[in-house]
């Protein structure tokens, strides 16, 4: 027989170091900031707004917030009361918080000259080759010196044009330049292989913009317990493995709803390649030179870009009434394979919303169970005291099973 | 006016609420006090509640007041009533 509640008590159930009276976590990695409402006791008065503190919950660090809005409240009802061994009335010292996932306030910055700094505003990033092959040629052109010389601007203003664009390799690069202007840690679990020739996220939230540059290869974006911005591709976080359950069932829903979209078609443009055969060794034609090696073939570049359609489909009874949702790529161009990817990781979000099962029970040794560990896309905690003890309940939702991708068709499949 | 009776009743609700040392303490909630007065007269009584009233030596808000005519007996060859106030007094003793 298992007892639940019986451990907790207000030594572990705690908002840093304040008793908790009831807390309320919602965790998904489909929302942008994790929330939570607590109502503490706190006889040292309550937490400023913006401290970033640990809920403990059974003795169990369950992640760290921000403090967004500390309410103290008095009641003649309900707070007016007479402590044990007090010899006078006072009201309880009751403070309900809402409170904000750690990070918060960095995720929100915007991108503005505050937080970049004067000399990196406007954020304009562009590719090296977005570079080379565009910017550098059309700022030359406009210069008045040599050599064209028929412009109108001068040295200094071509210099300074030059020097405002951040160049970078790819999409890491302008989120680990956004995240480390607002101060904010991040993971990366995934190829962010796609990247916008130029973009300017001015006086965006970083989180906006980080979000808008993952999504370019089809990855998510959640700020985790920690405060830590984890960037993610759905297929391979949630792989379909069993979730964890609570210790004890107390109900469970199974979803199977239908899908809508059924079908995503990516459209865009990409860069030809084409087969520069091998060249086999042998004599030259001059017979004073050395034999030459052989050569192996390869793809070359093309001048010339292709238009990329690819659609991928979910299976199931609907799809044979396809919703499609058409996604077109104009800012930077994509490879069938990127833009498979993107296609898979929309129907995946869409899989995941429809197809999910939750299961909800005592709380009591799940505390660490969090979205995007172990299978999970959202969590839900409930920590009440109901009079003489702590009532700890949490409900799991989850994917049911891995995702399945009925036979996509693509007019560019060859690499 | 004759004081046959007279009850005082005080009262608080408790709850308890846990405490970072781990242990649950008590709490008293707001206490009410009130005081039921019961005398007989010959007069038949107006009644009124919510309203302040003194009788038997206490003053308060009339939460509730009864009246019984007594058929059975007289007084100075009068009819009877016996009257119960319930007054609701301030602070937490009576």
């Amino acid at each position: 027989m298992r007892i639940f509640f019986q451990d907790l008590t207000g030594n572990n159930c705690r908002l840093g170091d304040q008793t908790l009276i009831n807390l309320l976590v919602t965790e998904s990695v489909d929302a942008d900031y994790d929330t939570a409402s607590a109502v503490c006791l706190a006889p040292g008065g309550p937490y400023a707004k913006g401290t970033t503190l640990h809920t403990e919950e059974g003795g169990l660090d369950t992640g760290a917030w921000v403090v967004e809005d500390p309410v103290v409240s008095k009641d003649g009802s309900k707070t007016w009361r007479r402590r044990q061994g007090a010899s006078a009335y006072a009201h309880l010292p009751l403070v309900s918080y809402k409170l904000r996932r750690a990070g918060y306030l960095q995720a929100r910055r915007t991108l503005s000259p505050q937080t970049v700094g004067a000399d990196h505003y406007p954020p304009k990033f562009c590719t090296l080759t977005y570079m080379a092959g565009t910017v550098q040629p059309d700022l030359e052109s406009q210069l008045a010196q040599p050599p064209q010389g028929k412009g109108t601007i001068d040295i200094f203003e071509y210099q300074k044009q030059y020097a405002s664009w951040h160049q970078v390799n790819d999409a890491q690069d302008i989120i680990l330049s956004i995240a480390s202007w607002v101060g904010l840690g991040v993971a990366i679990h995934c190829k962010l292989d796609a990247c916008a020739d130029q973009y300017n996220p001015q006086d965006k939230p970083a989180i906006t913009a980080i979000k808008e540059a993952a999504a370019w290869s089809g990855a998510s974006v959640y700020l985790d317990r920690t405060g830590c911005l984890q960037i993610y591709d759905r297929l391979t976080a949630f792989p379909g493995g069993a979730p964890p359950m609570p210790q004890d069932l107390l109900s469970e829903e199974l979803h199977d709803a239908l899908f809508s979209p059924t079908h995503v078609t990516v459209i865009g443009t990409g860069q030809g390649r084409y087969w520069v055969p091998p060249v086999p060794g042998g004599p030259r034609a001059d017979p004073n030179l050395p034999y030459r090696d052989p050569e192996p073939g390869y793809w070359a570049t093309s001048p010339t870009a292709y238009a990329i359609e690819v659609d991928e489909n979910l299976t199931g009874p609907e799809a044979a009434y396809p919703v499609v949702e058409r996604i077109e790529i104009r800012d930077y161009q994509i490879t069938p394979n990127m833009a498979k990817q993107i296609a898979q990781e929309r129907l995946a979000a869409v899989y995941q919303g429809a197809h999910v099962a939750t299961y909800s029970g005592p709380a009591e040794g799940r505390g660490l169970v969090q979205p995007l560990k172990d299978n999970v896309v959202a969590v839900t905690r409930r920590l009440d005291w109901v009079g003489t003890y702590y009532r700890y309940e949490m409900e799991i939702t989850a994917p049911r099973g891995a995702v399945k991708f009925g036979s996509a068709y693509s007019n560019w499949g060859w690499w | 006016m004759h004081v046959h009776k007279i009850k005082k009743t005080v009262k608080a609700t408790t709850e308890k609420l846990p405490d970072t040392t781990g242990t649950v303490i008590l709490y008293a909630g707001a206490p009410e006090a009130s005081v039921d007065v019961t005398y007989r007269d010959t007069a038949e009584p107006t009644l009124v509640a919510g309203a302040t009233h003194s009788v038997g030596g206490y003053t308060g808000i009339v939460e509730q007041a009864t009246a019984d005519i007594m058929p059975t007996l007289k007084l100075d060859g009068s009819v009877v009533w016996e009257m119960v106030y319930n007054l609701l007094v301030p602070g937490g003793t009576v």
